[in-house]
């Protein structure tokens, strides 16, 4: 937390610098114009090309330069920082020498007067808007001191004016003390917005879910990429949830919350994807969100990867079926503590095949990461098949219902805990294709326990 | 009209160089300081003007160096361009003096890399014989050190007559061993450390902090999780994906596709693999020693050369 904090302070104040260097840059330019009418009353040779071409060479190009190289630089922002600190405060010396100090030291050391004014409203705005964070402000004070105040404080004195002399160092030294006071004030406000800032990263984690908060927080900007390719898809849904929910509402409000914190958890747990909730209803994908380049560009080693994706779906089958039993689990625990004895249950459609994974929606509006293919329809379609499953058994409980297809990747102990159920009497909507459905009934957290252990 | 460009880039790369030392040469007044000067100066110049030429070239190639697969054909616009710049590039880091002057002198570095296309960071660690190419493509940070003769493959020439070319990534501090290949569309994380003689495939993806041991061979879109170590002459196979935080033992077969996601996956792997090399070595003794000669369709263990030499 504490580094990441320096490193949006550093940033921040790289950020600013940049603008300062550009804003210099300008600066000393119209100082070469500026400037031109009180010089010429110390050295009347001095012309106005003299004046400017030297300002324009040796302060505002540099400046120019640093500030080039702080906005498109590759360096860390701690390198950024010194070469600004070090850069600034050398051509800063180097423009007190353009008609300046060489004047002083000639026995006229009035000029100063003429230019000390902008030398620290310069230092304070310097101080005040880039407002170096933690260390480095007390090494630009240093590098400040060493390249530019020293010598400033060395020719005031040689000079030879001592009312001018003390003038200088009054004014130099109050105007430091003020800057740093109030640069390190200003440091410790953008602390606080640094710190809510992450604060506020760390809350849109919680929302975003870890695959969205990796693919924006830790720039994995492949998991937005579009893929396609096998995956499975599970739909649940709360079964009689508008009723239960008009008998009871707190008691459902809350039972609904903890069950899908659970959901959630065990989502995340087997590596699924919660791709939409809509009322009591979850979509979730299983297999999607792996890393899986594509290399079928590469040739001989087609049987490799089919090898590959065979074992990738075993993994995902896997991690569906013993995620969908964990979920049936805990929310037949969870009905238990909220409704004890009330006939609460689940059903859960699942179906496997080709599906797209790629953000949808106007990148300048509102945009998702989202799932489409056959499965997603299939799914939801088996889920509301298992109504209908039911009814034909004459019982009440909760239900698997799953297609054929994913059931494949399955091992045959756990596959023989779902039982086949021949749709031709009444087709699955939309899916009439689907002659046989297999399914499982989960009644009760015991019985769920029962059928657990049956599947091995 | 490629091949009539890479005549008209030889010469200027070759000929500017030669021709500003020799403008020099006329310009100068001819007095014996002068002359000795130009002498001192003149292989000087030509190591500086060099590279910048065989760069400044390069520019007008260096924006179509992109990711994709492309026909190895002249005629097609992508290929042209790769092959040009190419000519650029290797122009300057065949030219090893050359390059090795250019790698000492950061700012210099700098410079060249900069007008190649490369628009990583130019605090690394690179030697002269250190393969890249597609500068443009690669997106290396801050601290990363290429020891000599490793490569970056950010290109492969495949059998169709194609050439696939895609990005690689590497992240700061990380270190790439010496004649460690890492292929093309493959992502190192920070503070990496991949071992002398690794092989790194295509499309990887290689986590932060993760230390891979000496001559690992991992293949193609494998994925190993943060802070993973790999033990010495380990094989990840193919879209295998690894967890964070594990230690995979030393010569370790993972088999293509797997998942290792904790310690006992690990075990689970290398029990597994320790089983079948003792079904495999039973197997093979039972045909010996019931038959007196080995299975069919055993494959012969070692190769048999009249020529070698007979112990015992």
């Amino acid at each position: 937390m504490e580094s990441r904090i320096k490193d949006l302070l550093l940033d921040d104040s790289v950020r600013r610098a940049t603008i300062f260097s550009f804003l210099l840059g300008a600066v000393f330019t119209a100082y070469g114009f500026t400037s031109y009418d009180f010089l010429i009353r110390f050295d009347p040779n001095l012309n106005l090309w003299d004046n400017l071409w030297q300002r324009i060479l040796f302060n505002s190009t540099p400046m120019l330069l640093i500030g080039g190289y702080l906005k498109l630089g590759t360096a860390s922002n701690r390198i950024k920082m010194i070469i600004w600190m070090v850069g600034f405060c050398c051509v800063f010396h180097v423009g007190a020498w353009i008609n300046v100090w060489p004047v002083i030291l000639s026995g006229q050391p009035i000029v100063l007067a003429y230019v000390h004014a902008a030398n620290v409203y310069l230092f304070a705005f310097c101080y005040v808007f880039v407002s170096p964070p933690g260390r480095y402000l007390w090494y630009f004070t240093m590098t400040l001191f060493l390249m530019f105040v020293g010598p400033l404080f060395i020719v005031a004195h040689i000079g030879n004016d001592p009312v001018l002399f003390k003038l200088t160092i009054n004014d130099t030294l109050f105007t430091i003390i003020s800057g740093v006071a109030g640069s390190h004030m200003i440091q410790s406000i953008r602390r606080q917005v640094a710190y809510f800032e992450i604060e506020k990263e760390a809350t849109a984690k919680t929302f975003l879910g870890p695959i969205l908060s990796q693919a924006i927080y830790k720039n994995r900007q492949e998991l937005f990429a579009s893929w396609r390719g096998d995956a499975f898809v599970a739909t649940l849904d709360m079964r009689d949830s508008t009723e239960w929910q008009k008998r009871n509402p707190r008691a459902w409000l809350q039972f609904r919350q903890e069950y899908f914190k659970a959901v959630s958890e065990i989502t995340t747990r087997y590596e699924g994807y919660i791709q939409k909730t809509v009322g009591d209803s979850h979509v979730i994908d299983f297999g999607i969100m792996e890393h899986a380049p594509d290399l079928s560009e590469l040739p001989g080693i087609h049987a490799e990867l089919n090898l590959a994706e065979k074992r990738r779906l075993e993994r995902a089958s896997a991690n569906t079926f013993d995620a969908l039993d964990d979920i049936f689990g805990e929310f037949h625990r969870l009905a238990e503590e909220h409704f004890e004895g009330c006939p609460i249950f689940l059903g859960a459609g699942v179906d496997l095949g080709v599906v797209e994974r790629s953000v949808q929606g106007d990148l300048q509006g509102h945009a998702e990461l989202d799932v489409n293919g056959v499965p997603v329809n299939c799914s939801n379609r088996l889920q509301e098949y298992g109504k209908h499953i039911l009814s034909v058994l004459g019982r009440a409980g909760s239900l698997i219902v799953v297609s054929a297809k994913s059931l494949e990747y399955l091992p045959p102990d756990k596959q023989s805990a779902y039982l086949e159920f021949r749709t031709t009497a009444n087709p699955v909507r939309n899916f009439s294709n689907l002659q046989v459905v297999h399914y499982r009934t989960v009644e009760s957290a015991e019985n769920h326990s029962a059928v657990i252990q049956l599947a091995g | 009209m490629g091949k009539a460009l890479i005549i008209l880039y030889t010469l200027l790369e070759v000929g500017l160089p030669m021709c500003a030392v020799g403008f020099a040469a006329v310009i100068i007044p001819k007095s014996s300081v002068w002359v000795n000067t130009l002498w001192i100066l003149m292989p000087i110049s030509y190591v500086v003007i060099f590279p910048f030429v065989c760069a400044l070239l390069s520019q007008f190639h260096s924006r179509q160096v992109v990711p994709g697969k492309f026909p190895r054909d002249l005629n097609n616009p992508a290929y042209k361009a790769r092959r040009l710049y190419g000519f650029c590039w290797t122009s300057l880091y065949y030219f090893t003096p050359i390059f090795y002057f250019v790698l000492q002198i950061d700012l210099f570095k700098a410079s060249v890399l900069r007008l190649f296309g490369y628009k990583g960071s130019t605090s690394i660690t690179l030697y002269p014989d250190s393969w890249i190419r597609d500068l443009p493509l690669l997106d290396i940070a801050e601290g990363v050190y290429f020891a000599n003769k490793c490569t970056l493959g950010s290109n492969l020439v495949l059998g169709t007559g194609e050439i696939l070319v895609d990005r690689i990534k590497i992240g700061k501090q990380s270190t790439i061993g010496h004649l460690a290949i890492v292929g093309l569309g493959t992502q190192i994380g920070e503070h990496c450390e991949i071992g002398i003689g690794v092989a790194v495939g295509l499309r990887c993806a290689i986590a932060d902090r993760v230390r891979i041991a000496p001559t690992c061979a991992i293949n193609h879109g494998a994925s190993i999780g943060a802070g993973t170590q790999v033990g010495a002459m380990s094989y990840i196979g193919l879209r295998a994906q690894i967890g964070p935080g594990l230690e995979i033992p030393a010569g370790a077969n993972i088999p293509t596709g797997a998942s290792i996601k904790t310690v006992d996956d690990i075990s689970k792997i290398i029990s597994s693999e320790t089983a079948s090399l003792i079904s495999e070595r039973d197997r093979l003794s039972k045909g010996i020693f019931n038959h007196g000669a080995p299975p069919a369709d055993a494959s012969p263990i070692v190769p048999t050369d009249p020529d070698a030499p007979k112990y015992g």
